[in-house]
């Protein structure tokens, strides 16, 4: 069974002569232990992509599943509680809360998950080399540094599915490819479904699977 | 909790800011309260201290005592025991030292000495005959003294200080009480009133027995009485429900300038958060948790504030000058602080339903 598994996905915003095609008849799918990117140029339909994969919004047809649940048989607050349990983001600006410090950030899921993830922080913050960053707040990391601690605060409750949109765009480039690969390591070695958005054609090398998103098409490269 | 907590800390000064102004306003509905209650004490003290239960006046003074005209007669129209009701005269004036033209106001009460109305000397001893009174502690703070000789009004007489009671006010000002002929001379001057009973009292005090459980006699020609309770009585001391309505009126908008400021305050933040909160849902975080966040830290605010406040609220009462009518009553105080921090959660609802209109979407699009 994929983990994440999406078929017919259509999505339009807006009616009449306003309506805009965001998605057109997109089927996709990532097992675990996968990296998938998608790319394409901005516009082209990524973020949209990304939040209805993650169900953030529902598309206009079609049937996503996420380990199995079907997303448009749940309600909003079985969504929220999947999303929280079962899905990782990792967004272009850090989605770190600024007035935590790093290792605060993690007891902040801790404390929303009424669960010790003591052990599971310590080893992420050691393997991704942040963990001597653990007493600074966010505004005192590089962005490097940030999007390493955004990747290991997806990771802490241990997500099945982790989407990216556009996770090295803020980075320089050797940053950027430090990044990419820890992500690869992570679907590799952690057996997580990542799926990583971006416009950058260099982010794709590590990747197992390429998929090219044109005017809301997506199609396999 | 954990996140507003976290919040105060990282930003110290604005919430040390907003932590201010609430101290501010707490501490202001804390001095109103102190000043309401000190003048409210101030106009009914004396009348507290009789513990009587309800009050016949003339029914043409409208409730005011230094207006009605009694007589000694008609004691006997009042229906409750003897020991139960007892005749007062009420009369305002001013006393000076033999000798000193500087004039001080007091409230002058008439009663036979052995009456429920008169209070216990804690010095000296009561008067005994109509050229003595006895004093509140408060007029000798303002430099009067036992034995002293005195004059009151226009009377050329000298009265004699002979004792001194607890210190006590009525329409703000300290207590004098001599025996009903005193009183006669004081207020009717050199006017003849052949019998003992047609001579006038103010007022028939009663106690022990609730205003609706007595009867006045309102039949032949006599006076018209009026029966109310002493709370009644109370509110109709000139100037002092519309003193209380001006303080309390006062306090309830400062109650709405809190909810305003928490509120906008708030609302500021939470607006310069949308983005965290729009990650924040996107992560799964319930909206319930953000908008419990921001009820959290108006709590916090509330708290602090007014417990600074109250500190600070006290020490004033401390340094206040003893002339200045200031009371602390504990239960007003902490009925105050509860009315500020739940207005102040008040103020932190109004951000809830921009927390719920996050859209965590937008949060992903990332511009
Ligand atoms: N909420 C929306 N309402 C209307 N149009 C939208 C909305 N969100 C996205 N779109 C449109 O859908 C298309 C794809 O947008 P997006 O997914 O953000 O692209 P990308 O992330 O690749 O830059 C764009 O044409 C955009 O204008
Ligand atoms: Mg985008």
């Amino acid at each position: 069974m994929a983990t994440l598994d999406m078929k017919h996905i259509n999505k339009k915003f807006g009616s009449g002569h306003t309506e805009v095609d965001a998605l057109t008849d997109i089927n996709f799918s990532v097992n675990e232990g996968e990296f998938v990117s998608v790319i394409g140029p901005s516009g082209s339909g990524k973020s949209t992509f990304l939040t209805i994969a993650g169900g953030l919004q529902s598309p206009t047809t079609g049937e996503i599943q996420i380990d199995g649940n079907n997303l448009n048989q749940l309600s909003a607050g079985q969504l929220t509680q999947l999303r929280f349990e079962m899905v990782g983001f990792i967004l272009q600006t850090s989605n770190l809360i600024p007035f935590l410090k790093v290792k605060e950030q993690f007891t902040l899921v801790e404390k929303l998950s009424h669960q010790s993830l003591q052990e599971r922080s310590t080893e992420l913050l050691k393997s991704l080399d942040i963990w001597e960053l653990r007493d600074k707040f966010p505004k005192e990391l590089s962005g490097g540094e940030r999007q390493r601690v955004s990747i290991a605060r997806a990771l802490t409750h241990d997500p099945s599915l982790i989407l990216a949109d556009e996770p090295t765009a803020s980075l320089d480039s050797s940053h950027a490819f430090e990044v990419v690969q820890i992500l690869a390591h992570e679907a590799h070695e952690a057996k997580k479904a990542i799926v990583m958005v971006t416009h950058d054609e260099r982010m794709t090398q590590w990747s197992d699977a390429i998929y090219v998103i044109e005017d809301g098409k997506l199609r396999k490269k | 909790m954990y996140l507003a907590w976290k919040e105060i800390k990282y930003a110290k000064l604005r919430y040390a800011l907003i932590v201010g102004v609430m101290v501010l306003v707490a501490y202001v509905v804390f001095m109103l309260t102190g000043l309401a209650d000190g003048l409210a004490d101030g106009n009914k003290q004396a009348i507290l201290d009789w513990k009587s239960s309800a009050i016949v006046l003339s029914d043409d003074s409208n409730k005011i005592s230094s207006a009605s005209v009694l007589k000694r007669s008609d004691l006997d129209r009042v229906s409750v025991g003897e020991g139960e009701k007892t005749g007062v005269g009420a009369y305002a004036t001013a006393v000076r030292h033999e000798g000193k033209s500087e004039k001080q106001n007091v409230s002058i009460f008439g009663a036979h000495q052995k009456s429920f109305v008169v209070p216990d000397v804690v010095k000296g001893r009561l008067y005994r005959n109509s050229h003595e009174i006895i004093v509140s502690q408060n007029l000798i703070d303002l430099g009067y003294h036992l034995n002293q000789k005195v004059k009151l009004g226009s009377q050329t007489k000298a009265y004699k200080i002979v004792g001194i009671t607890r210190a006590t006010k009525f329409s703000e000002v300290p207590v004098i009480y001599l025996n009903l002929n005193a009183f006669t001379q004081l207020k009717y001057g050199a006017q003849r009133f052949t019998k003992a009973a047609d001579k006038p009292i103010s007022m028939v005090v009663v106690k022990n027995r609730a205003a609706d459980k007595v009867t006045v006699k309102n039949n032949g020609d006599g006076t018209k009485l009026d029966k109310m309770s002493v709370n009644t009585f109370i509110q109709n001391i000139p100037g002092y429900s519309a003193q209380n309505i001006t303080l309390d009126t006062m306090i309830g908008f400062l109650f709405v300038v809190v909810t305003a400021i928490v509120g906008i305050f708030l609302y500021v933040m939470t607006l310069q958060k949308t983005v965290l909160f729009g990650v924040l849902k996107a992560q799964g975080v319930r909206t319930r948790y953000l908008a419990l966040s921001i009820i959290g830290q108006s709590l916090i605010v509330g708290v602090i504030g007014v417990g600074l406040a109250f500190i600070l609220g006290y020490l004033t009462s401390l340094v206040l000058p003893a002339a200045m009518p200031y009371a602390i009553k504990p239960v007003k105080w902490l009925l105050d602080g509860v009315v500020l921090v739940a207005v102040s959660i008040i103020g932190g609802l109004f951000s809830i339903r921009t927390v719920t209109k996050v859209d965590p979407v937008k949060a992903i699009g990332g511009e």
